[in-house]
């Protein structure tokens, strides 16, 4: 699986949504991605790609979109 | 200590290992491990979310967070105590695993005494310590969770064993543990009862925008209602600043909107609106306080009104949705009163400077926390002024 695939998976498993939904998540906008929803996702991304990521990078985490460019701080590259 | 053993039920572990573990230094490599494991253990149950308080402390405990705290302590030459006994309170789930977690840290090894209380939160942390330990059996005796009835012979046995110990109030069951004596060496932390509250300036509020209120509102219940205002960090009292006309302005707007979220998420229960009525008309006696009702917030949220902050008004408790109301024109009206049970000061639009200038100056002894509204729950290795890691670990001086 690669790191594309790792990525949608995660919000596939944790909001329990696929296609285009997850290209679309955003924070308070997705069901589920609420403060609580936040956490799991944070971890289950920690999990997934074996990084350990900074609050302020926690914090900005708001969508899908954005997400793939914080994650490349920590060399997870999802868009080849 | 083989006598008293049929009166005691094991979750986890076992007393007789416990009291042999050797103390560990503190973020132990295999305690960060076992403690990010459980994280995972707990964070993919399938229902978790339904519990934010649980959520909360997995989140706390994951490998990165961990790892961030510990960069924050002198690690040099400092170890655990050896062995520490907690008593765990009953109205607060997660409370048990927070003090385990902390205690951990600091290197120690542990005998915890669950409440009898039976929560789901409770049981879905035992299944996932149990699980972690299977793969960490190097630290199973550095966790043993038990229970066991009013049974002075027990908890006197385990106060002459520790090294320590932990008590999570209130002050009757503080009384009660210090019925039973420490060996000279050891020493004991305790966390008694305590007075929380919530200030917010009046004119900043009216110009947040509506989004900015909605959070406030959501915040204020994951501070008080999520714990039925049993956590000694939940406000009791609210207090605004300012102007009077604009803050009583603010205070229906935020107390309609906190009634929305509240009528959405809360299970009231009968004997809990029967209870806060009952209190309102005791402290409507004692304190000549008047219910807000003008604005009537039905039986979910009930505020009274005691006109100002006074020194007295911690005597007076109330949960489950019932909340003290002041209006007072500055900080210093608010400070000047606190007493030495006052803990949390949760805010909106008060500059925190301002605040703590003021405790400084009037040289009040209470006031531990000052956290931005919805921030009072979220846990951290300080507690009412006291640094666990620190104060559950001894260092070694050498020259």
């Amino acid at each position: 699986m690669n790191n594309k695939e790792k990525y949608r998976k995660v919000f596939q498993e944790t909001f329990e949504i696929s296609g285009e939904q997850i290209d679309n998540a955003e924070y308070t906008v997705t069901a589920g991605w609420d403060s609580v929803g936040h956490m799991t996702l944070v971890a289950a991304l920690e999990d997934e790609f074996d990084i350990m990521m900074d609050t302020d990078d926690i914090i900005d985490f708001s969508s899908f979109e954005v997400g793939k460019q914080i994650l490349k701080k920590y060399d997870v590259i999802i868009d080849e | 200590m083989i006598l008293m053993q049929q009166n005691i039920e094991y979750m986890i572990g076992s007393m007789e290992e416990t009291v042999h573990a050797k103390p560990l230094p503190v973020f132990d490599r295999n305690v960060i491990e076992l403690l990010d494991d459980v994280s995972k253990e707990i964070l993919k149950i399938r229902n978790v979310r339904e519990f934010e308080d649980l959520v909360s402390i997995a989140f706390w405990i994951r490998k990165a967070s961990l790892i961030k705290m510990k960069q924050q302590y002198e690690t040099k030459d400092r170890l655990g105590y050896g062995l520490m006994f907690h008593i765990t309170p009953s109205n607060i789930p997660v409370q048990f695993l927070y003090s385990l977690v902390v205690s951990l840290l600091a290197g120690n090894a542990n005998i915890i005494r669950m409440s009898q209380k039976e929560f789901e939160q409770g049981r879905i942390i035992c299944e996932a310590l149990r699980k972690s330990l299977e793969k960490y059996p190097s630290m199973l005796p550095y966790v043993c969770l038990l229970r066991y009835g009013h049974d002075k012979e027990i908890t006197d046995e385990l106060s002459l064993k520790c090294d320590g110990r932990i008590v999570w109030g209130g002050d009757a069951t503080i009384s009660k543990i210090r019925e039973s004596p420490l060996s000279a060496r050891a020493f004991e932390l305790t966390f008694a009862d305590r007075f929380s509250l919530c200030i917010i300036n009046g004119q900043k509020y009216l110009e947040a925008p509506s989004d900015t209120k909605e959070i406030l509102a959501h915040g204020f219940y994951t501070d008080t209602f999520f714990s039925d205002q049993n956590a000694c960090n939940s406000p009791r009292m609210v207090v605004w600043i300012g102007e009077k006309e604009s803050c009583r302005n603010a205070a229906e707007i935020f107390w309609n909107l906190e009634k929305e979220v509240v009528e959405q998420k809360y299970a009231l229960e009968q004997i809990s609106g029967v209870n806060k009525l009952l209190q309102e008309c005791t402290i409507a006696i004692e304190m000549d306080a008047k219910r807000d009702r003008k604005n009537s917030y039905g039986n979910y949220v009930n505020v009274v009104n005691v006109g100002e902050v006074s020194p007295n008004i911690s005597d007076c408790k109330g949960n489950g949705g019932l909340f003290f109301q002041a209006f007072v024109e500055n900080v210093r009206d608010i400070i000047k009163c606190v007493q030495k049970d006052w803990q949390t000061l949760s805010y909106y639009g008060v500059c925190t400077t301002e605040i703590l200038c003021a405790i400084r100056e009037t040289g009040v002894k209470g006031i531990d926390r000052i956290v931005p509204i919805g921030q009072s729950m979220p846990p951290s290795l300080q507690w009412e002024g006291i640094d666990f890691i620190y104060s559950l670990s001894r260092h070694i001086h050498v020259l």
